[in-house]
């Protein structure tokens, strides 16, 4: 038969596993949000909950960065080449797109089972 | 009947529990610090894990100071130190180098030497001409076949150059040098080593996609998606082992398309037009100068010659992925290379040794 104490350390127990895949078990490399970077200003950061279209004015003019299942691009900028927009969808935590003539930045953070650095 | 004493093996538990919970709490205090900076015409990004706040505040000063001077001084078409040497080269004369761009030169010698010429800092003439010298490049064209050829006839090489202490000369007027493929690497080299000095024994610095790294992420490895040359995303991870650099040379960094053709930024010494046969070129060495040069040089080398100019620059971790599509791994590249796609890709382990 279980005592009180007994069944405390069984309930503390399953309490306690449960905090260990909360912690631990994550999903696999889920972005959390952005940070967007604008020149020399401190980052600014942006949910990827909430699909929406962002205007960040930087030196040049607009950037037009798009936030959609959990992705963020580069859909706009006043740069001649456009490789920020070139360089698509961003969802692993690490990665990043810039557009250096418009002094824009995106970075893209995640839980801690993430990508530190994406090499490319 | 219902106690409400604990049992000794019930309060050992509560104990071990407790300890267990506290040492987690204890494990999961970290920090990480992270600051971008634009250098070498891209995003230098570093992060420091568990640097105290000064360490990390000294880092990212120096940091500041140091990028924006190499950034200036290592530009090859803009005035500064190597602006003005790319001035005076042509003459033939002897004048001093600046001491920042002596040991640039020394090294990529040494480098360009090892790959056969296949990593050319030398034909500067060649990169302005296909108009990657400047930032957008969007609406550019192929140049005339006749100008390509002029520039091959001459041939600029690293030879050319003569180094004598800090006196320098080139034999050959049409050197002009571009140190695009190699002072990115070589600049987060030395300014890993400043971080090192700090005390900082965790960083990375992300130089536009390519890594310099020290340490790990607490216990675990520092953990580097390398991005799929055939898409977007993430083709494989690699788990970082101390101290070591992972560079990548892709067709698709800069580029233009024209008439339906693309024409990337890798150009080939040989023919004076971009490389063909690659998508990618992944290669870890311990040395951020090196593996800047050789992810270069393997591109250019393509499918038919990367085994022999690996060999002559003493790499050994490497993965390309060709025009096909399909992936060559070194073996101890393929011991340490985790794929990340749905569909594996077609894949071989080649060896250095037998090639």
């Amino acid at each position: 038969m279980l005592t009180r104490a007994d069944s405390t350390v069984l309930a503390a127990s399953v309490v306690f596993i449960a905090c260990l895949y909360a912690v631990f078990w994550q999903p696999h490399a889920t972005a959390s949000h952005i940070n967007i970077i604008n020149g020399n200003e401190p980052p600014q950061q942006v949910s990827l909950e909430q699909d929406q279209v962002l205007d960040v004015k930087g030196r040049l003019g607009n950037s037009r960065i798009q936030i959609q299942q959990r992705r963020a691009r580069f859909i706009a900028s006043p740069c001649n080449n456009k490789l920020c927009i070139y360089q698509g969808w961003l969802q692993h935590g690490g990665e990043l797109a810039a557009c250096l003539p418009n002094r824009i930045l995106i970075t893209v953070k995640s839980n801690r089972r993430g990508f530190d650095a994406i090499n490319y | 009947m219902i106690t409400t004493q604990a049992t000794p093996a019930v309060s050992r538990l509560w104990l071990a529990g407790l300890i267990t919970i506290l040492g987690l709490v204890g494990c999961s205090r970290e920090t990480l610090d992270e600051k971008q900076f634009l250098a070498f015409g891209t995003v230098v990004e570093i992060t420091l894990y568990n640097a105290d706040a000064e360490q990390a505040r000294l880092a990212f000063k120096t940091a500041d100071a140091d990028l924006s001077y190499m950034s200036r001084a290592w530009h090859p078409w803009k005035a500064g130190t190597l602006g003005r040497m790319n001035g005076l080269l042509p003459t033939g004369g002897s004048f001093s180098a600046g001491p920042s761009v002596v040991p640039l030169i020394s090294k990529s010698q040494t480098l360009s030497s090892a790959s056969n010429g296949l990593f050319n800092p030398a034909i500067g003439n060649l990169i302005k001409l296909w108009g990657f010298d400047q930032d957008d490049i969007a609406d550019s064209s192929p140049p005339d076949r006749a100008a390509i050829e002029a520039l091959l006839e001459q041939h600029p090489t690293m030879d050319d150059i003569i180094l004598e202490g800090i006196q320098l000369r080139s034999t050959n007027p049409a050197v002009l040098l571009d140190f695009g493929a190699f002072a990115k690497g070589y600049g987060i080299g030395l300014l890993m080593e400043r971080i090192k000095a700090l005390g900082i024994e965790n960083a990375i610095i992300n130089a536009g996609g390519d890594l310099r790294v020290i340490g790990s992420r607490g216990k675990r490895p520092w953990r580097v998606g390398i991005r799929d040359p055939r898409g977007t995303g993430v083709i494989a991870s690699i788990e970082t082992q101390g101290d070591e650099s992972i560079f990548t040379s892709g067709n698709y960094e800069r580029y233009f398309d024209h008439n339906g053709t693309r024409y990337h930024h890798i150009i080939d010494p040989r023919t004076g037009y971009p490389a063909e046969g690659m998508l990618s070129v992944t290669v870890i060495h311990p040395d951020a100068a090196t593996a800047d040069a050789a992810a270069t040089a393997l591109f250019i080398a393509g499918p038919g010659q990367w085994q022999e100019i690996a060999g002559r620059m003493g790499i050994e971790q490497i993965m390309l992925v060709d025009e096909e599509q399909h992936v060559y791994m070194t073996p101890k590249m393929a011991k340490r290379i985790h794929f990340e796609t749905r569909t594996l890709p077609a894949t071989s382990v080649v060896d250095l040794g037998n090639s």
